[in-house]
């Protein structure tokens, strides 16, 4: 059975403030056996936090799943990138981690809210500052500026982001925000454009000027979950289908460099 | 739409960062897979064959492009492509449906077929003769009154450029002159009485620019 697994996008920081923690030749048996949460940096332990709290076992990270001092293992997991994304059940994207040691799940600054009573009484309004701007905070936002991140967003089913004021969901439906806006703006129906199954010319303006990317979710004509049978084919860590006498701790699949550590 | 797509995209990818600006081709290259598919067409290194013509005119949107030396895994990248290139693109404005585009042009995709179409494998074991474009390339008598843009202004070229037309416009414009959209190429190299030629810009000329009246010369551009 295919198993689920949650991508993560992130940056990797300046090496002077932030741990390189990879996986290379000299540490892939031992990361197999296990890695214990509190050895990863923050960003990646943030990570393992949201990936656990949706209730999925597997978590994909580059600097993990790849050798970084492999280069055939880089050339091949590299290409297979776009795949990573777009087969996994949910992308990650760490935005307001500015690197591996920062993290994403960060105290906020809280909001400042004025509490009203109606004219009768016994109504109460609360009125609060609109803090809604993906704009800002993930189109402009430091990690969208990084050249690979542009084809996880773009390829991935649906993205949350962490941002510094709040977080964001993203898929082929639209933008949602944490404080439970939809953000309309967002909303754009000419992604389908680049599917098989439309027929409809939406007029240029329909996108024009708006953040294509959205246009670009090519995603969305695929099935919620590939077929298992798709996902057979790709001896690589972007199958989510760990073999099945996994062992604790960590597992591989057939390709002698794919890992993914469970979290249990 | 395609095209306003692919092209706001590839715009968009030039002005990101990259660590290792050689990660070029390689950091875009599942979404340029997913388009290949979805646009039913072959191609790569920014090109889909569907659009060939269209892709090849990008230019620089900034001071220079600087070409990148080396790729990983000594993968090649030919200098048709903006991936070969760090630093911003655009492409050249050329009106839709306004432009006749050269049927002469044979991309790399195109002769390969399918070898090349969407795959994982692209760059395994691939030559520099399998991704040259043929193409006639033509002199050009001067560029006076007409758009010349270098991919890298500071490189000294010590040669008379040539170029490749990729199209031309339909009509003669207010000014009575016909837009020819062009690739400045340098010759290189001859390999196997075969003419080799490198992309240095694109250009909008004339028809009196270009001596399309002399004898034509299909060559290579790698």
């Amino acid at each position: 059975m295919p198993r689920r697994y949650i991508a993560l996008s992130h940056r990797w920081g300046s090496p002077e403030h932030n741990t390189k923690f990879c996986t290379y030749k000299s540490n892939i048996e031992e990361f197999k056996l296990g890695i214990n949460v509190s050895r990863l940096p923050k960003t990646f332990q943030n990570a393992v936090n949201v990936t656990r709290g949706l209730g999925l076992e597997y978590l994909w990270i580059d600097s993990l799943c790849i050798v970084q001092d492999d280069e055939d293992d880089w050339e091949a997991e590299a290409k297979l990138m776009g795949r990573v994304f777009s087969s996994a059940y949910c992308t990650i994207a760490a935005s307001c981690a500015s690197g591996s040691s920062d993290g994403f799940l960060k105290p906020r600054q809280e909001r400042r809210t004025v509490v009203m009573q109606g004219p009768q009484g016994d109504e109460i309004f609360c009125v609060c500052e609109a803090i809604d701007d993906f704009y800002r905070d993930v189109d402009q936002g430091e990690l969208n500026q990084r050249g690979w991140v542009l084809q996880e967003r773009a390829l991935s089913r649906r993205t949350i982001y962490f941002t510094e004021t709040q977080s964001y969901w993203e898929c082929g439906g639209g933008v949602r925000c944490e404080t439970m806006t939809k953000m309309k703006k967002y909303v754009i129906t000419s992604f389908l454009l680049l599917g098989t199954n439309c027929n409809t010319q939406a007029p240029a303006s329909i996108y024009k000027n708006q953040p294509i990317l959205f246009a670009l979710r090519l995603g969305a004509n695929l099935s919620p979950y590939p077929k298992a049978a798709k996902h057979r084919s790709l001896a690589t860590p972007t199958s989510p289908m760990p073999p099945k006498n996994m062992s604790k701790g960590c597992e591989s699949n057939s390709s002698k460099t794919s890992m993914s550590a469970t979290l249990d | 739409m395609r095209i306003e797509l692919f092209q706001d995209l590839y715009e968009r990818y030039s002005r990101l960062t990259l660590s290792f600006p050689s990660d070029r081709p390689i950091a875009i290259k599942g979404l340029e897979s997913r388009l290949i598919d979805t646009f039913g067409t072959t191609g790569g290194y920014g090109v889909f064959d569907k659009y060939l013509h269209r892709c090849l005119l990008w230019q620089r949107a900034g001071k220079a492009l600087k070409h990148i030396e080396a790729f990983r895994g000594g993968n090649l990248v030919p200098s048709w492509s903006w991936m070969a290139y760090d630093g911003p693109i655009r492409y050249t404005t050329v009106p839709f449906g306004k432009a006749s585009w050269n049927e002469d042009i044979t991309s790399p995709f195109t002769k390969t077929g399918q070898a090349l179409r969407g795959s994982e494998h692209e760059g395994e074991g691939i030559s520099t003769s399998m991704l040259e474009l043929e193409a006639p390339v033509w002199d050009i008598f001067d560029t006076k009154d007409g758009q010349i843009i270098l991919d890298d202004p500071s490189r000294t070229i010590d040669q008379a450029l040539q170029c490749v037309v990729v199209g031309n416009g339909k009509t003669t414009n207010i000014n009575g002159r016909q837009a020819y959209y062009i690739l400045l190429v340098l010759f290189i190299t001859n390999v196997n009485e075969n003419q080799v030629y490198e992309r240095v810009g694109v250009g909008v000329l004339d028809r009196r620019h270009i001596a399309l009246d002399g004898k034509q010369r299909m060559a290579k551009i790698r």
